[in-house]
């Protein structure tokens, strides 16, 4: 699989669309082998074919966000969580004209807005679009209404078992369609997988978890307000991990309680015993990195994520671009090359605030003799006497560095979002292959 | 660039989504002969029987 992938990413694209349509219209396939129901019109159908689609989008969104290594393992976990997003957006759409439809063409059926007196049904269905209404507002916008992490994923996830359990309480209790036999079961298998993906993440995977404890070892603090969780596996062999992947970091409590945190590893594939997490202070969570003591009891979940140079064994070389804290994993990919005696040239071009700022600046230089390492510092704010590059990563400074046989390298970006994306176009315009270029969000949720 | 692809992928999708409920709709609308409907009606009614 991961072969065709490398050859041909189009192929297993349209592999997972196919199977994304196949399961979120198999509902409406069924419904084909019985009679169609008398005199209930075209609109009326239209709105109860986009509920059931709308239902079934929502359920997938339980495997789409369950981090099942199979699906993640194609494209990694942003570009999961992206179309997690958007499909979200699109199920929104879809579960809300569903009612309009009937209101424009039944304007009776207003009246089952009327909590109080409507039936069992009516109301399932209005507490469903509710929560699928708080849902959406508390996801796009949970930063300006300054919602914190760890309670709004508890909110999210209730929520999300809220809609799904609603919306199909709902379609059960008008059971126009779901009374026939093969729909009944094909909508109980349906909510069946839901509940064993999230028995599954809530309750297997945790349970895992706690069997295999790391120990904090020391948190060394480091250039650009960042510090470094360095942890030891503690009665076990470590996570093996391919340089550039991530985990999810639980700190201190049980991972059952689901507060967990993605970090990329910054330290060596090759010492898989010993894990090291860069962390810059941000938020709530990464503001206490530093108080963190040595002995202190971590879980991992992972790793995970397809930014790695381990997948490109048979490339000519890497161009890494890095943006602040995006410095991360780019650090486990050179530190595992240097390991590992890797004679292929790498290219970083690194962007940072000021020259104190910049993250790994030492361990870097110490890199630079034992590896084919070019090293292209970018500041934004420099100090007098520098003559290095200065401003912004573009097309120009790109064009300057980069191989002149662009597809000769793979290419991967971690950066803040504006960078990674102003980089990507750059790249485009240079004419580097769209398969060459691999991107990694840290800022995931 | 890799989100506007996918930004496409996902109005593709959304259009087929659509398209196929409001070729549904049309099926479930269509005239159909009355003893072809009969049979399938019977089957139904047999089937929910069993």
């Amino acid at each position: 699989m991961q072969r065709l992938l490398m050859k041909s990413p189009v192929a297993i694209a349209i592999l997972w669309i196919g199977v994304y349509l196949a399961i979120t219209l198999l509902p409406l396939l069924v419904l084909l082998f019985y009679a169609p129901p008398e005199g209930r019109g075209f609109w009326t159908e239209l709105s109860v074919a986009l509920g059931f689609i709308g239902l079934a989008m929502m359920a997938l969104q339980f495997a789409l966000t369950a981090r099942i290594n199979r699906v993640e393992a194609s494209y990694g976990v942003d570009i999961i969580l992206q179309f997690h997003r958007y499909t979200s957006i699109v199920a929104f759409g879809l579960i809300l004209i569903h009612p309009i439809i009937l209101f424009v063409t039944e304007p009776e059926t207003l009246q089952l807005l009327n909590i109080l007196e409507a039936p069992w049904r009516a109301r399932f269905a209005v507490a469903s679009t509710t929560a699928l209404i708080i849902l959406v507002v508390t996801s796009i916008w949970r930063q300006p209404l300054k919602i914190p992490y760890e309670p709004w994923r508890i909110l999210h996830g209730i929520l999300a078992i809220v809609i799904v359990a609603f919306g199909l309480a709902h379609a059960l209790g008008v059971s126009y369609y779901l009374s026939l036999f093969g729909k009944s079961v094909l909508w109980g298998a349906i909510a069946l997988c839901a509940l064993l993906l999230l028995i599954y993440v809530r309750i297997i995977k945790p349970w895992f978890m706690t069997k295999k404890p790391y120990l904090v070892e020391e948190v060394i603090p480091q250039r650009g307000d960042v510090w470094t969780l360095a942890l030891r596996s503690h009665g076990h062999d470590g996570m093996p991990f391919e340089p550039g992947q991530f985990a999810w970091i639980t700190l201190n409590i049980s991972p059952f309680r689901m507060r967990e945190h993605p970090f990329s590893m910054s330290s060596s594939a090759v010492n898989p015993e010993r894990l090291e997490f860069s962390i810059k202070a941000l938020g709530d969570f990464t503001n206490h990195i530093k108080d963190v003591k040595p002995g202190t009891r971590a879980y991992l979940d992972g790793p995970y994520g397809v930014f790695t140079t381990d997948r490109y064994w048979d490339s000519a070389g890497f161009v890494l671009i890095a943006g602040g804290i995006g410095i991360t994993p780019m650090m486990s990919m050179l530190v595992t090359a240097v390991e590992r005696q890797d004679d292929r040239p790498f290219l970083l071009i690194y962007a940072s605030k000021t020259w104190s700022d910049v993250t790994f600046r030492e361990e870097l230089e110490e890199l630079r003799p034992r590896l084919d390492l070019t090293i292209v510092h970018v500041l934004r704010e420099p100090p007098e006497d520098w003559q290095g590059e200065t401003g912004y990563v573009d097309r120009e400074l790109l064009e300057k560095y980069i191989p002149l046989h662009r597809g000769s390298r793979q290419y991967f970006i971690c950066a803040a979002p504006v960078m990674m994306d102003a980089v990507e176009a750059a790249l485009f315009d240079l004419e580097v292959p769209v398969t060459n270029v691999h991107m990694e969000h840290f800022n995931l949720v | 660039m890799r989100y506007s692809i996918m930004l496409q992928v996902v109005g593709i999708i959304t259009l087929i989504l659509v398209g196929t409920a409001g070729l549904f709709a049309w099926l479930q609308n269509r005239d159909i002969p009355s003893t072809e409907l009969e049979t399938k009606r019977s089957r139904n009614h047999y089937s929910s029987i069993e």
